[in-house]
């Protein structure tokens, strides 16, 4: 003997029992209690849900009639067939599918978006974005960053006279910028769309050798030449664009997806900084000066940031400086040349060290 | 089962299983990313109703039978709601007008609100179905408002202290225009009490280095629960709660290592643990007969309100 099937009609929430048929896509249900005639519904409109052992049949949209009936009942069996039968539609297709191939879907998709967004959307920025353009949104970009700080006037002179000297690029014009860093150390330097390089003093005072400024000019030279910062921007805000879309519609998986975001942005801007210190040498080649100086600027670099409380110390730890200096090292082994002295520049240099010593 | 002299006990349980949820999340995942998340409303509402097909309350599960496409529809009007909003807000600072443009932004802000709330629950209740019946909100959008100004003015001239009556004051009100079918649901919380409770726990939380924390989380959870009662025509029942301290903290703890350790993967099984725990520590007390309940609620499919809660991230229960 089957358990019973209880009909709930929708008007009350009383349970009626029932006896049910299903003919042509129409589901028939006769109560002995409340009317001869059966009543009906399309099963069209007809959805299910199991619980325990318990199954229930939603009669129409708005899920107010129901069946209620044992998982064992054969007309159970029988609406689930037809119910299915009826049920169309990508997200049917992908609730059905097993474990391996609905993450395969999901991995993929997620991939193919990441790197589109990484690489395709800023390959395509950087074909419709011309230097001109570029050019005027560096200088906006230089503009709002300068605001806040103190900029050297004598030293800019100075180190502007240093980089007239130089061949750095074809395309941009190369712009350089002090900025007085003397209350809170910075070690560092920055090249900007369009041609705009800013140079920290304390940076310039770790320095020991005008070819380690020259390795420095070069490098933030070829950010510029390639576009790096534009192709980061580019990336980074396709990236967060595509992530905030993603995160609204997982939810959980998104911290896992911007923390990954986070790691490949890291490997990303490493990649554009070898990509410089390399091409950054070849400049230095063709000023006629070696390369070497590339190598002594990092380590000037680490030495700087040995020098930081200890609280930022882990950075100067980190292998990426070590890497970079193994790199400079094997790119001196197989292109290094003798140095043409330029008096002119080991003059400007003396000036600008002097006048850091004020 | 009608009037029996000693009361009967009925249980309300969450059957849900983190795979089943996790699956549906990465289906609805898939899709979002195929439409650029044009699919969210969809999303919203398969994980919706899914969660309500396995909150059983006497052996019946809730329905959930709001729909994407109302949702979808809410989405677009409170988007443009919020961007006229923001727009006119943005036109004041322009035409340099700042001190109107701040006044304008927080009355909006504050005007938001009740109607967030107000449309939220007028469109989730009556989307909610048990047994049939519909739930219905047939709370006024303008009392509400106006207890919203009354609330904000009066917490903000007592330095906040108001805001233990105030969140009270709203519970009751929202709670207490909650139907289903012709019964209606009654919160009896008290501000007084409230407040001293969550001194204590605030207190206490300091003084045991956080140990307390879970016990005040116990002890908010039984003031929303026990103070929430069903009637019809003079019969009811009594909401009480069985959690404890411990409890929570098992749960609490536990559901932090599954999502961290996870990276993010175990929110499915921290939403199921939750709700399990919620769900089974809720049990009715009373005499009632549940086969009783009328249709009486109308539909409801204007999901603006709710939409706009999710965009200001309100929650769903206050």
């Amino acid at each position: 003997m089957y358990s019973k099937i209880e009909f709930f009609n929708g008007t009350t929430s009383k349970p009626y029992e029932a006896s049910v048929e299903v003919s042509e896509g129409v589901i028939y249900i006769s109560d002995p209690e409340q009317s001869e005639i059966p009543v009906h519904f399309s099963l069209q409109d007809c959805h299910y849900t199991k619980n325990n052992l318990k199954v229930f049949v939603y009669l129409n949209k708005q899920s107010t009639a129901y069946l209620m009936m044992g998982s064992e009942n054969p007309t159970w069996l029988e609406l689930k067939t037809s119910i299915d039968a009826n049920k169309k539609g990508i997200t049917h297709r992908l609730m059905k599918l097993n474990w391996l191939s609905l993450t395969a879907v999901l991995v993929g998709l997620v991939a193919f978006l990441y790197l589109s967004s990484t690489y395709l959307v800023p390959a395509i920025g950087l074909k419709v974005i011309s230097t001109q353009k570029e050019t005027v949104m560096g200088e906006k970009l230089f503009n709002s960053i300068i605001e806040d700080e103190k900029i050297d006037t004598p030293l800019t002179g100075l180190l502007k006279d240093f980089t007239s000297n130089l061949k750095l690029s074809d395309k941009y014009n190369i712009k350089v910028t002090v900025i007085n860093d003397v209350n809170r150390p910075m070690y560092n330097a920055f090249a900007l769309p369009g041609g705009h390089i800013v140079v920290y003093m304390s940076l310039l005072d770790k320095m020991n050798s005008s070819d380690e400024l020259v390795a420095l000019l070069s490098h933030e030279s070829s950010h510029v030449n390639f576009r790096h910062s534009l192709r980061s921007m580019l990336s980074g805000i396709s990236t967060s664009v595509l992530i905030s879309i993603l995160t609204s519609g997982i939810g959980d998986g998104g911290a896992v997806l911007s923390n990954a975001n986070n790691f490949v942005r890291m490997g990303y801007s490493r990649n554009l900084e070898r990509e410089a210190d390399e091409q950054g040498m070849y400049l230095m080649l063709n000023n006629h000066i070696s390369p070497k100086g590339m190598k002594a600027l990092m380590q000037s670099l680490q030495k700087a940031h040995d020098d930081l409380p200890s609280s930022l110390a882990f950075i100067s730890s980190h292998p990426l400086t070590k890497e970079r200096i193994k790199n400079a090292d094997h790119f001196v082994a197989v292109h290094d040349i003798t140095n043409q002295v330029s008096s002119e520049r080991e003059k400007t240099w003396h000036s600008i060290k002097e006048n850091l010593l004020q | 089962m009608e009037n029996k002299p000693s009361p009967n006990l009925y249980s309300l349980s969450f059957t849900g299983k983190g795979i089943e949820l996790f699956r549906i999340q990465i289906v609805n995942a898939i899709l979002t990313i195929i439409t650029l998340g044009l699919y969210y409303p969809w999303a919203k509402a398969a994980k919706l109703q899914y969660l309500y097909s396995q909150t059983v309350f006497e052996d019946h599960p809730l329905a959930f039978t709001g729909t994407g496409k109302e949702m979808f529809k809410g989405f677009v009007k409170a988007i443009i709601f919020l961007i006229v909003g923001y727009g006119l807000f943005l036109f004041l600072l322009y035409i340099k007008q700042p001190l109107i443009g701040i006044l304008f932004f927080y009355l909006f802000l504050f005007a938001i609100l009740p109607i967030a709330i107000h449309g939220s629950y007028k469109y989730r209740m009556a989307k909610t179905v048990w047994r049939g019946i519909r739930f219905g909100y047939v709370g006024k959008r303008k009392e509400l408002f106006f207890l919203f100004i009354k609330g904000i003015f009066f917490t903000i001239i007592t330095l906040g202290f108001y805001g233990a009556w105030f969140t009270i004051d709203l519970r009751r009100y929202v709670l207490g225009h909650i139907r289903i079918g012709n019964a209606e649901f009654r919160y009896k919380g008290d501000g007084a009490e409230f407040l001293w409770m969550n001194f204590k726990g605030y207190i206490l939380t300091i003084l045991t280095l956080g140990i307390y924390s879970f016990w005040w989380q116990k002890n908010i959870f039984d003031y929303y629960v026990n103070n929430l009662e069903l009637y019809q025509n003079g019969r009811g029942v009594m909401f009480r709660s069985n959690a404890t301290g411990g409890g929570f903290f098992k749960l609490l703890v536990g559901n932090f290592f599954l999502v961290i350790f996870t990276l993010g993967f175990g929110y499915s099984w921290a939403m199921v643990r939750t709700l399990r725990y919620v769900a089974n520590n809720i049990a009715a007390i009373g005499n009632y007969s549940f086969d009783e309940l009328q249709q009486s609620q109308q539909d409801y499919d204007n999901a603006t309100g709710a939409d706009l809660a999710d965009f200001l991230d309100l929650g769903f229960v206050i």
